[in-house]
């Protein structure tokens, strides 16, 4: 049964995907994954967008040849259609002032991941290499980049992030953790205006992946206008205590990082940047965009990029009303508020609103996660919830089939969380590991473990006579995190496990109180998307959102401080965690600076085996489908795309080389 | 007189003290603050925070001084007129509250106008027509609009609109008008988007003036006073407007105060279903993400202003009623 | 015309002889709309009460195959023509439409199903009493379960639900008018009692609460309860929090009669014969407009009812799996149920009619209990 809904599953996509092929599919061409600069694609002439014509004319711009990098740094984008025309608006919605545009379309970085999600592409960047058994990391800006106001990038900007930034003791605390290796910070120095290098004082194979391709870097910026910026900088002017105050901030740290804008929300229309648009207008119910004349890159004939000219997201408080501007075409693109669920409605209204309706998928590998604490506070619910027996007796006793039915209308793949398959370390049966439906397995693993005794209600009891009780706590839809469909998972979740016996309170909190409670270790369950498209953090004893066993993580870092010497205030004893648990420790802070790209895989391989024999991590359906609204209007948008936070969302369709025609 | 008001003017000030504490306390109740909410967030968008980086924000943000002391700062600031800053929209909350009020206004007093019109008619022809067939049937109706769950009823018009008519009336302009100059095709977009806030929210109020005009035309068409001018021959209409309405509609005026507060929340509920620009949506979106100063300054203003509006509802009142003089 | 003189007669008697509760209720009487009010009222209640009788399926009971399908339609007559006063149904077959992903559901003509009364079903307890599987109508059959409100997005049976739910959102009315009695006689009996500096404070205190900003309360309130709590004590928490505003209209009209009640006879006669104040106030003052305070709660209810949705739609009130019109309205608060789901709007319904039945229901007690009214 299992099986066969895989089967219709894969069939399911199959159609879809001979469907856009017969379409005459547009793709995200290969080309993007490593791409010609102008000088080895021939092209020595460039052009610009008529409506910058004028203010070149008049001086105030330069012409666009001195605007690009130099031919051999300038990248060129082949379309995904076709070349495409000059001009026009782009609209989308978004419900409150963080947009799906914000953090990613509007933020270029050092390198975008590409389509397979495996490499990182550079893009501010030119290249890299990683030397010295990878503890020397070698930056090769573009010579000739430029910010939005047209004053040059260059390692200057990377240095002034670095020493006045980073580095900072005051403004310090933004960005480096990830920076930091056993609390050891790495050496930055600029070769010249173009070469950086990184000195790190340990192997770290993993930097470019994790630190500076986007989903990580968040808060890390590795670079910022230095000349716009300084003003705003103690160090640089002094006069800028008082002018903060003046303003009615608080202290000149807080002037300077509203101005630097360090979260995904842009806001500071001031603030010069690298990305195709640059923020003109904002008010609490629109952000305009427009056409950024410094921006990098050319399309395959030469021609500047962006096509489009202005870019704008209106902001709406609630999801349907969004929606309707979506089904109606008043918008050229959405995603991010759509779900699977309501796939047959977007599609009903394609004549309506003249759009067609995309199908990509989402790479997360468990959409909804479920992670047993197993350093609960309280030592009966401990013993249950860390004996890995109990974890996959509850694991197959969820109809994963059902699930994917119910909440996903079948879009989805019903799985075991597990790493992202294609890549090198993965195991097919990893997918299967204790995915099936088997209820008689379930019980007997229960009752193997000693939950044969049943209460009242026929509910199992712990060894000491108290009803077994699972607090499921969730966030209510409405708040962060919560959804409509979570809350029918989670009921779902609740019928299948008080089908073999184990009581389920079912809680809907706000997401606050919930990250609050797995914070401190107390919670039962956690239930958050494990996604996982590069590292293994996500699965780790405490990771964000799930936090499934933060005291061990805590005795680690206790251990780290209490072998490096006992520097600074001493850490959180935490719990101390069993053998087979501190060598996974042992593991992972190998393989982050392991010799070669085998040794890293052969290791991780390792890794990930611990965890699936665990079962820490209880997926119910991975890689659902993400639909896409996209207007007819609108080209160059690949049909189909991996689509999801984490990879950036449309950022990895290059919105810089679509173009409209309305 | 003088000693009556001063007499309120006092109260008033120990009311707003004590609601601005209150309002403090409702804000900082929920567990956790803006930075909790700001960090879950970004969780959810997969970004990592450390918890230097917490404690962080935490001191800047001044989130980690007793609470008492963050009062005062609070409080202090909205005397002088400063209300704060908003975390989550990185702007002063002035500069919010100033940019929808405009359209609350707007949207709140066309509701209120909508009630008025469709409700003093209704509530004089029921009182006429008492218990006749079509006095069940116009009470019917206007409770009908009072008895529907506003959300529900928001949505199903919405729906509604953009199914049959092609238009979408969720906000209050359509894109190509946004920001357009203002304009007969601009006031026009307002219009069709203005009825359905202003057909939900009103309906909810009908009824119940309905009712008490109904009630207090009844007592007074019941007076010695109304059957004289009958028998003196007075065409019916000239009864029963001249006096009868007038002083029925007392209760109203005397009750305007109380509207104000009203007018400037805007009805939340309808306004988020139909993502309206206006106040109640922000004050609603400012108390779940826990963002301290837009939702407490924003509740200070509507205190100030329920209690602005009782105290203009007592002196209209006394004015009117001599009845009522008390020290 | 003798006849109708006689029956005036009668009329006049009776009003001479009847006493106060007779009177109360011969007014009522003559408003239908109330009367018909009060029948809807029972009726629900009832459905309430007796929920589990009157559903042909456990709410609770999921299944994959009915997944948001349509309510089934009643036929009367079969395929061949044959006519039957017994109603009956065909089963639903689902397919799938390829390129939208919709569900189709189509009646299966092959399996006519007749509908059953007092048939067997699923188990329950009755008041808690006793158990049974009787339930007043179904087909009998657990693989053919007939859905006359359709089923939600979990495939189950909504009738079934909106009663479970009735007797949450019936029941917090209830619960909530009570306490806002409570409150509102006690404190607005003793302003009014005892008048002077005592009443003024009260007074302003009355204000005070009814300055405070609804929405911020609930939402603070709501937010601040311990995650520990069960669904029943979260349930019962939101009702105090309901109550604790609405309490205040009723204190004014209890103060403002009991100001003017001070100054009876009757009461200034218990006050010499040396009754405390307490017993005046509930002994002597209360009964005497008593039939008032009953028609301002009955108009209270609606209230509380409609915002027991409002909280539940602004994700602070009650959540699943607790059943309630409020949570069930929230899952049909969306544009894809509109839609292609409509008949989950069903819950709105029997919102409106509760209402409304409430609202006329209160307008009858209150005109037939004025003394003071035509």
């Amino acid at each position: 049964m299992f099986k066969s809904k895989k089967f219709v599953f894969s069939l399911v996509v199959m159609i879809i995907a001979l469907m856009t092929v017969a379409a005459g599919a547009a793709e995200i061409p290969d080309s993007w994954s490593n791409p010609d600069t102008a000088a080895e694609a021939g092209i020595t002439e460039f052009n610009q967008s008529p409506v910058l014509d004028q203010r070149v004319e008049n001086g105030e711009l330069p012409p666009v040849e001195e605007r690009l990098p130099v031919p051999e740094d300038l990248q060129v984008i082949e379309p995904v259609e076709e070349v495409g025309q000059y001009g026009g608006k782009v609209v989308s919605t978004a419900i409150g002032p963080s947009t799906e545009s914000d953090g990613t379309v509007m933020r270029p970085w050092m390198f975008q991941l590409d389509k397979t999600m495996a490499n990182a592409v550079p893009d501010i960047a030119k290249s890299f290499e990683l030397t010295n058994e990878a503890k020397t990391l070698t930056i090769h800006l573009r010579e000739g980049l430029k910010w939005s106001d047209g004053h040059p990038f260059t390692t200057e900007d990377i240095i002034f992030w670095w020493e006045d930034v980073a580095m900072n003791e005051e403004v310090n605390h933004w960005t480096q953790w990830n920076w930091k290796m056993d609390g050891v910070a790495p050496e930055f120095t600029a070769i010249d205006d173009y070469t950086l290098k990184v000195e790190f004082p340990r192997s770290n194979p993993t930097i470019v992946d994790t630190t500076l391709t986007w989903w990580r870097s968040q808060q890390s910026f590795f670079f910022s206008p230095k000349h716009y910026l300084k003003q705003f900088h103690a160090d640089y002017n002094p006069e800028v205590k008082e002018t903060a105050e003046e303003e009615g901030f608080g202290n000149w740290v807080q002037y300077f990082t509203n101005k630097m804008e360090v979260g995904p929300v842009q806001t500071n229309t001031e603030l010069p940047t690298m990305g195709a648009w640059v923020l003109e207008d904002i008010n609490s119910s629109r952000k305009l965009f427009v056409r950024n004349p410094y921006y990098y890159k050319v399309d395959s004939e030469g021609n500047q990029l962006p096509y489009v000219d202005e870019w704008e997201i209106t902001i709406k408080s609630d999801a349907e009303v969004a929606k309707v501007d979506a089904l109606q075409g008043n918008v050229d693109f959405a995603a991010r508020i759509l779900s699977p669920s309501e796939f047959p409605m977007y599609k009903q209204n394609e004549e309506v609103g003249n759009y067609t309706t995309y199908a990509y998928n989402n790479p997360v590998q468990a959409q909804i996660g479920l992670t047993f604490n197993v350093n609960h506070p309280e030592e009966a619910k401990r013993e249950v919830y860390s004996n890995k027996k109990f974890r996959q007796a509850m694991s197959v006793a969820l109809n994963r089939n059902e699930i994917n039915e119910f909440a996903y209308r079948g879009l989805a793949e019903p799985a075991q969380a597990t790493a992202k398959p294609g890549a090198p370390y993965f195991k097919e049966e990893w997918l299967d590991h204790y995915a099936q439906y088997d209820t008689e397995l379930a019980k007997e693993l229960l009752n193997e473990i000693g939950l044969d005794e049943k209460d009242g209600e026929g509910f199992r009891v712990l060894p000491n006579g108290e009803t077994l009780i699972i607090d499921l706590e969730i966030p209510a839809p409405g708040s962060v995190g919560g959804t409509a469909q979570l809350g029918q998972v989670a009921e779902l979740v609740k019928a299948y496990w008080e089908a073999v016996g184990v009581k389920v309170n079912l809680k809907t909190l706000s997401r606050e109180l919930y990250q609050q409670r797995a914070d401190a270790g107390e919670h039962d369950i956690g239930v958050w998307p494990v996604n996982v498209t590069r590292d293994i953090n996500a699965f780790g004893f405490d990771s964000d959102g799930t936090r499934y066993a933060t005291k061990w993580a805590q005795w680690d870092t206790w251990r780290m401080w209490d072998e490096t010497g006992r520097e600074g205030e001493e850490p959180p004893k935490g719990m101390e965690p069993p053998e087979h648990a501190k060598e996974q420790l042992r593991r992972i802070h190998e393989y982050s600076s392991a010799p070669s790209q085998e040794a890293m895989n052969k290791m991780l391989g390792d890794i990930w085996q611990y965890y699936m024999d665990q079962t820490y991590v209880i997926g119910t359906v991975a890689r659902p489908m993400a639909p896409a609204i996209v207007a007819d209007t609108l080209h160059n948008v690949p049909e189909t795309a991996p689509y999801s936070n984490a990879t950036g969302a449309w950022q990895i369709t290059k919105p810089e080389q679509w173009f409209t025609t309305k | 007189m003088s000693k009556f008001i001063m007499h309120r003017l006092l109260f008033m000030v120990v009311t707003l003290v004590v609601i601005s504490i209150l309002s403090f306390i409702i804000i900082q109740l929920p567990p956790g603050d803006y930075l909790t909410s700001y960090i879950t967030q970004l969780r959810s968008m997969g970004t990592d925070v450390s918890d230097e980086q917490i404690e962080y924000l935490r001191e800047q943000y001044g989130l980690d001084d007793p609470i008492y002391v963050q009062y005062f700062k609070w409080i202090g600031n909205f005397i002088t007129g400063d209300m704060g800053f908003s975390f989550s929209w990185n702007r002063p909350v002035n500069e919010l509250v100033w940019e929808r009020l405009g359209l609350t206004l707007v949207i709140s007093i066309s509701s209120l106008l909508f009630t008025w019109i469709v409700a003093f008619p209704i509530g004089i022809y029921t009182a006429l027509r008492q218990n006749s067939l079509s006095d069940y049937f116009f009470t019917f109706l206007s409770f009908i609009g009072v008895a529907t769950p506003n959300f529900l009823l928001a949505l199903v018009l919405m729906y509604v609109s953009f199914k049959y008519f092609g238009i979408n009336v969720g906000g209050l302009f359509s894109p190509e008008y946004a920001d357009a100059a203002w304009g007969i095709g601009k006031i026009t977009d307002l219009l069709q988007h203005l009825w359905i806030p202003v057909v939900v929210v009103g309906t909810a109020g009908t009824a119940g003036l309905v009712r008490i005009m109904r009630a207090n035309l009844l007592d007074e068409l019941g007076k010695p006073y109304v059957t004289t001018a009958k028998s003196k021959g007075i065409p019916n209409y000239k009864v029963i407007l001249k006096y009868p309405v007038r002083i029925a509609l007392n209760p109203f005026i005397s009750t305007l105060g109380w509207q104000l507060p009203k007018l400037i929340s805007g009805s939340t509920i309808t306004a988020v279903v139909l993502s309206l620009p206006t106040t109640g949506p922000l004050l609603l979106d400012a108390l779940k993400s826990q963002d301290m100063y837009l939702a407490g300054s924003f509740i200070m203003l509507l205190s100030v202003l329920t209690v602005i509006g009782t105290f203009i509802s007592d002196i209209l009142l006394a004015l009117v009623d001599p009845r009522i003089r008390y020290v | 015309m003798a006849k109708e003189n006689n029956q005036n007669e009668n009329y006049e008697d009776d009003i001479y002889a009847a006493s106060q509760k007779e009177l109360i209720w011969m007014r009522f009487k003559k408003h239908k709309l109330a009367m018909a009010a009060g029948i809807v009222l029972i009726i629900m209640y009832a459905l309430a009460i007796f929920a589990p009788f009157f559903s042909a399926q456990d709410p609770h009971q999921r299944r994959v195959s009915y997944k948001e399908a349509p309510p089934h339609q009643l036929h009367f007559e079969d395929t061949e023509g044959n006519f039957s006063l017994r109603p009956m149904i065909y089963p639903y077959s689902k397919e799938i439409d390829m390129e939208t992903f919709e569900d189709i559901y189509t009646e299966d003509e092959s399996k006519p199903t007749p509908i059953k009364f007092f048939v067997e079903g699923f188990e329950y307890e009755v008041l808690g009493l006793f158990e049974t599987d009787i339930h007043l109508f179904g087909t009998g059959d657990e693989n053919r379960p007939v859905f006359i409100f359709g089923a939600d997005s979990l495939g189950r049976d909504l009738f079934a639900r909106i009663i479970y739910g009735a007797r949450i959102s019936l029941s917090i009315g209830l619960i909530g008018v009570a306490v806002s009695l409570f409150l509102g006689i006690l404190i607005g009996g003793i302003g009014g009692y005892f008048g002077g500096k005592i009443d003024l404070f009260i007074q302003r205190m009355i204000e005070l609460v009814r300055s405070i900003p609804q929405l911020p309360l609930w939402m603070g309130l709501s937010a601040a309860l311990p995650s520990s709590w069960s669904a029943i004590q979260v349930y019962l928490a939101i009702t105090i929090i309901l109550s604790l505003m609405s309490w205040t209209s009723l204190a004014r009209v209890v103060r403002g009669r009991f100001l003017s009640l001070r100054e009876e006879e009757f009461v200034i006669a218990a006050r010499l014969m040396g009754r405390s104040p307490l017993e005046i106030i509930f002994i002597h003052m209360l009964p005497s407009f008593l039939s008032h305070i009953i028609a301002s709660l009955t108009l209270a209810i609606p209230g509380m009812i409609l915002g027991e949705t409002a909280l539940s739609f602004l994700g602070i009130g009650l959540q699943a799996p607790v059943i309630s019109w409020g949570v069930l309205l929230q899952k049909a608060q969306n544009l894809y149920t509109i839609a292609n789901a409509p008949w989950l709007m069903l819950p709105g319904l029997f919102v409106i009619i509760t209402v409304l039945a409430f609202n006329f229901l209160g307008d009858g007690i209150r005109d037939a209990a004025d003394p003071y009214s035509k």
